[in-house]
């Protein structure tokens, strides 16, 4: 049979040593080719599994046979939708992100290693894979800060180093604990983790939560986010916001499962999603800055997601996989949106852009839908993933499940204002008119199409749960 | 009779290599003596190799020298690494056939130690190791006077330490042989042999720099050049981790209650002291002595476990020795070329991506090796030695180990981030060989970190031969 899990890994690789090797020319080339190959292989996966009614693919490869670590790779509904995602949001990143950027070789090289670290998350079958992929995003995300980012960028890259490589600490001592006390690290030996001992499994619930909290971010571990997601390149931002923050939602959504002790623990990490997610709606009230309003919004959404998780039930869950899709598109769709505002403005301060909607016209209504999407308005696949989530909060916490659907209108409300106040707005005698170029209409159109085909249709993709 | 053949093989080259490096010490002549060195180490490393992974064994010399899994192993490591210092030498050493002639000493001093059935043995490899070694460092000229000073007081001060101890244990093992002693009667542990226990540990710790005893490691790889510097933090601390896994793992382990407690907080102040001194240094080359420091508390994590559960501790310390080594010459060998060219402090490597980008890249891929950062080697040791700590149920040990990795990202993270500023900035060239032994190394650290199956097998290996002595 062939390989296709291990092809969706093998093919970035194969393109990144090419992009190694060749030069300038063909670095942002590359870098659309093998995103787009892995669109078509994820979108056949998606084709393949919703005619079959399920998605569940196996392969295993011998790795550490002295420690009987076996390289496996798996394909569930959740990772199918994640990986989906993640090649939507790759392609378009490589295909428009690239906005004013002179590096174009560096952020493809990037991208292309970032690319075969979120299908290894995404498909790894045992925990190890998926902390060497893990890892693998983190150097190159840090990389992506760090050189290509904006002024203030070597501090915030450090933070997000030190954020993260913490995170990654906490996750390795729960790979370890869980590696001595349960022998095997593949996914599916996680449900023996109730006969483990229970100093063990507080110790590995509190390691993996810190990890994964620090992710996603949760409050109060989120103080890298703001400045991570702001000095990013567009590029950076994109994969950041729409990749990076739901390996954290999908370790979460594995692990805590099975990790968490009982119903009434769950109400405890439901409330902090709550607290998570006024916070940050709260925080992004205050901003002037588009980006980090963004950086903000995308907390929030986060914390959707844990709340959706810590229903436990089915359906929180699989709302739960289905908000990150929704969410890691349309992250990757504002931020790109901003990231050619900026471009044509020069400014991110949102008094700066008025009039754009004169300016700047189809920027400022793929800005205006990706509001609405945010918001979750029906059509759009955030539409769908909210439901499902707050249906599963409902069910587990009753009305107070309800409760975080506030911070959902005060993000709706924020950005109304944003729009009336920048985009609406006219200046005096302003005559230019600021042309995108063809790739970034065509990525933007990409993201919005696949917005709203998942959003109208969404058995395309919930079908295989079953 | 496959391992007693290479045996013989093995200390026939070895004697050929003294006497080569002994006449071109007479006749001056670098590039032979150089030649001879590369040649005959490749051939011991090769074929100490193919002894570990035929997992045959036997002795050779009158039983004096044991050919083992465990022994081939660190003999063709030691002599692989032994390729990598004398290229650097080749490059920065200003006396190479002395220095050639001084490599062929240590290298038979830690042929000595790896294949020891004595604790005699033992105490003359060492001391044919370390003395050597600070005379390499005398031979520098004047201005390494200090340093030369410092490691051969406190080299001679640890063997005499270690002799001491050998003479406690005599009593209780008078033909002073590796096999374990065994207590006689009630079980309590006598205490001179817990007095030796502690003194073993001491001497040792001093060569393979632990806590208390390693105030001199900075100041000493400092004030080396770059092959030194290489030597005593790649070879010269693991060959004192051969000989403590021998006598305290082997030979003392009816001690082992009291053993592997004392190793463990042994461990753990040598973690914390390497990593917090190295948070605050400015200097680069000083920065890895501590890092090396942090990296020898780590290696003792698995020493610590295997004192109580045996075999799986060891390979972990054995594949991390494996790994640190690799990163280690690496680091020193591109450092110390760039302090001759005035490159010392944190700030100076700013812009060190424009200067050399190839120098940059390789700095990175090793510290985020030594930062435990996958797919890169120091990963899976960290992971075994970790484990490790835990089946043997020391979870604060784990624990510790996890902050101390985590802590050292905090200055490997500050000076790439250094590294990466961009800067106008002239080139800088790196003599072509020193370049070489960085590029291997990155090697090393790339391909075993993608896929370190072949090293944790050997180190397997290596770990059983060890109970086996």
């Amino acid at each position: 049979m062939f390989p296709i899990l291990l092809s969706l890994i093998a093919i970035p690789v194969i393109f990144l040593a090419a992009s190694a090797l060749l030069g300038k020319r063909f670095s942002k080339l590359l870098a659309c080719a093998s995103t787009a190959l892995a669109l078509a292989i994820s979108l056949y996966l998606v084709a393949s599994s919703f005619s079959s009614g399920s998605a569940s693919l196996s392969e295993s490869y011998p790795f550490l046979a002295s420690l009987s670590i076996n390289f496996s790779l798996r394909l569930t509904p959740v990772s199918l939708l994640l990986i989906t995602m993640a090649s939507i949001v790759l392609f378009v990143a490589a295909l428009a992100g690239d906005i004013g950027e002179n590096s174009t070789k560096k952020s493809s090289f990037l991208l292309l290693l970032f690319q075969v670290a979120a299908m290894g998350i995404f498909l790894a079958g045992n925990l190890l894979v998926f902390f060497v992929f893990w890892d693998i995003a983190l150097v190159a995300s840090f990389f992506f800060i760090n050189v290509l980012g904006s002024g203030n960028r070597k501090q915030a890259s450090l933070k997000f180093l030190i954020y993260e490589i913490f995170a990654s600490s906490m996750l390795l001592l729960a790979i370890i604990l869980l590696y001595t006390s349960l022998h095997s690290l593949s996914f599916s030996a996680l449900q023996n983790l109730s006969s483990v001992s229970g100093s063990t499994r507080l110790a590995v619930l509190i390691s993996v939560l810190l990890a994964f909290f620090i992710n996603m971010p949760i409050f109060p571990l989120h103080s890298w986010m703001p400045d991570a997601y702001t000095e990013a390149p567009t590029r950076g931002t994109m994969l950041l916001s729409g990749i990076l923050s739901k390996f954290g939602g999908y370790g979460a959504l594995l692990v805590l499962p099975y990790a968490i002790p009982s119903k009434s623990f769950a109400v405890y990490i439901a409330a902090l999603a709550a607290i998570s997610l006024f916070y940050a709606a709260f925080s992004m009230l205050g901003q002037k800055d588009i980006k980090r309003a963004l950086a903000y919004s995308s907390m929030l959404e986060m914390g959707i997601v844990l709340l959706g998780i810590s229903s436990l039930s089915q359906i929180g869950i699989e709302g739960a996989a289905f908000a990150m899709f929704a969410y890691g598109i349309i992250m990757a769709l504002m931020f790109l949106d901003v990231g050619a505002l900026f471009y044509s403005f020069g400014e991110r301060d949102m008094r700066v852009l008025k009039g754009a909607l004169i300016e700047a016209k189809g920027l400022a209504y793929a800005f205006i839908f990706g509001i609405f999407a945010m918001v979750g308005v029906p059509l759009t696949s955030v539409f769908i993933g909210d439901l499902l989530v707050f249906m599963g909060a409902f069910s587990s916490f009753g009305v107070y499940g309800l409760v975080p659907l506030a911070a959902v209108i005060l993000l709706g409300a924020y950005f109304y204002f944003v729009v009336e106040k920048s985009f609406y707005g006219s200046k005096e005698h302003s005559k230019v008119i600021y042309v995108i170029s063809k790739t970034q209409s065509a990525g933007i159109g990409t993201l919005i199409f696949f917005m709203l085909l998942f959003g109208m249709l969404p058995f395309l993709l919930l079908n295989m749960f079953a | 009779m496959f391992a007693v053949g290479f045996g013989y093989l093995i200390i026939a080259s070895l004697l050929l290599m003294l006497f080569l490096s002994l006449l071109s010490l007479f006749h001056r002549n670098k590039k032979a003596a150089f030649s001879g060195n590369i040649i005959l180490l490749a051939l011991i490393s090769v074929s100490s190799f193919a002894v570990m992974y035929s997992a045959s064994s036997g002795s050779v010399l009158f039983g004096i020298i044991s050919m083992s899994a465990f022994s081939a192993f660190f003999i063709g490591l030691f002599s692989a690494a032994l390729i990598l210092v004398s290229m650097l030498a080749f490059d920065s050493s200003s006396d190479y056939p002395l220095f050639s002639f001084l490599l062929s000493l240590a290298m038979l001093g830690m042929f000595f130690v790896a294949s020891a059935t004595n604790l005699l043995q033992i105490l003359l490899g060492l001391e044919m190791v370390v003395l050597p070694t600070a005379a390499m460092l005398l031979s520098e000229g004047r201005s390494r006077l200090e340093a030369a000073m410092k490691l051969f007081v406190l080299s001679v001060l640890s063997v005499t330490v270690l002799a001491f101890a050998i003479s406690l244990v005599f009593p209780y093992n008078p033909s002073l042989s590796l096999s374990s002693i065994s207590l006689s009667g009630s079980g309590a542990i006598p205490y001179f042999l817990i007095l030796a226990a502690v003194l073993f540990a001491a001497a040792l710790g001093v060569e393979s720099a632990q806590f208390p005893f390693n105030f001199w490691v900075p100041d000493v790889y400092q004030g080396s050049p770059g092959h030194i510097a290489a030597m005593l933090s790649g070879v010269n601390k693991k060959v004192a981790f051969v000989a403590i896994m021998e006598i305290l793992l082997v030979m003392l382990i009816a001690l082992k209650g009291v053993l592997s407690p004392m190793l463990a907080i042994l461990a753990i102040f040598t973690m914390f002291f390497g990593n917090l001194l190295a948070m605050v240094q400015g200097n680069v080359k000083r920065l890895f002595a501590y890092s090396s420091i942090s990296q020898a508390g780590y290696i003792m994590i698995g020493i610590a476990a295997a004192a109580s559960i045996g075999a799986v501790g060891v390979r972990a310390s054995i594949f991390q020795i494996f790994a640190h080594l690799f990163m280690i010459i690496g680091a020193f060998a591109i450092v110390s070329y760039l302090e001759r060219l005035n490159f010392k402090s944190i700030e100076d490597y700013s812009g060190m991506v424009s200067a050399s980008p190839s120098i940059a890249i390789v700095l990175t891929i090793l510290m985020l090796s030594m930062a435990g950062v996958p797919p890169l080697i120091g990963f899976y040791g960290k992971f075994l030695l970790f484990s490790s700590a835990l089946s043997a149920n020391y979870f604060y040990l784990a624990v510790f180990g996890i902050i101390n990795s985590f802590m050292s990202i905090y200055y490997y993270g500050k000076l790439i981030n250094s590294m990466f500023i961009k800067k106008g900035k002239a080139q800088v060239r790196i003599a072509p060989i020193t370049l070489m032994v960085a590029y291997v190394c990155v090697a090393v650290v790339l391909v075993f970190g993608i896929y370190p199956q072949p090293i944790i097998h050997a180190a397997s290996l290596a770990s059983s031969a060890l109970y086996s002595i």
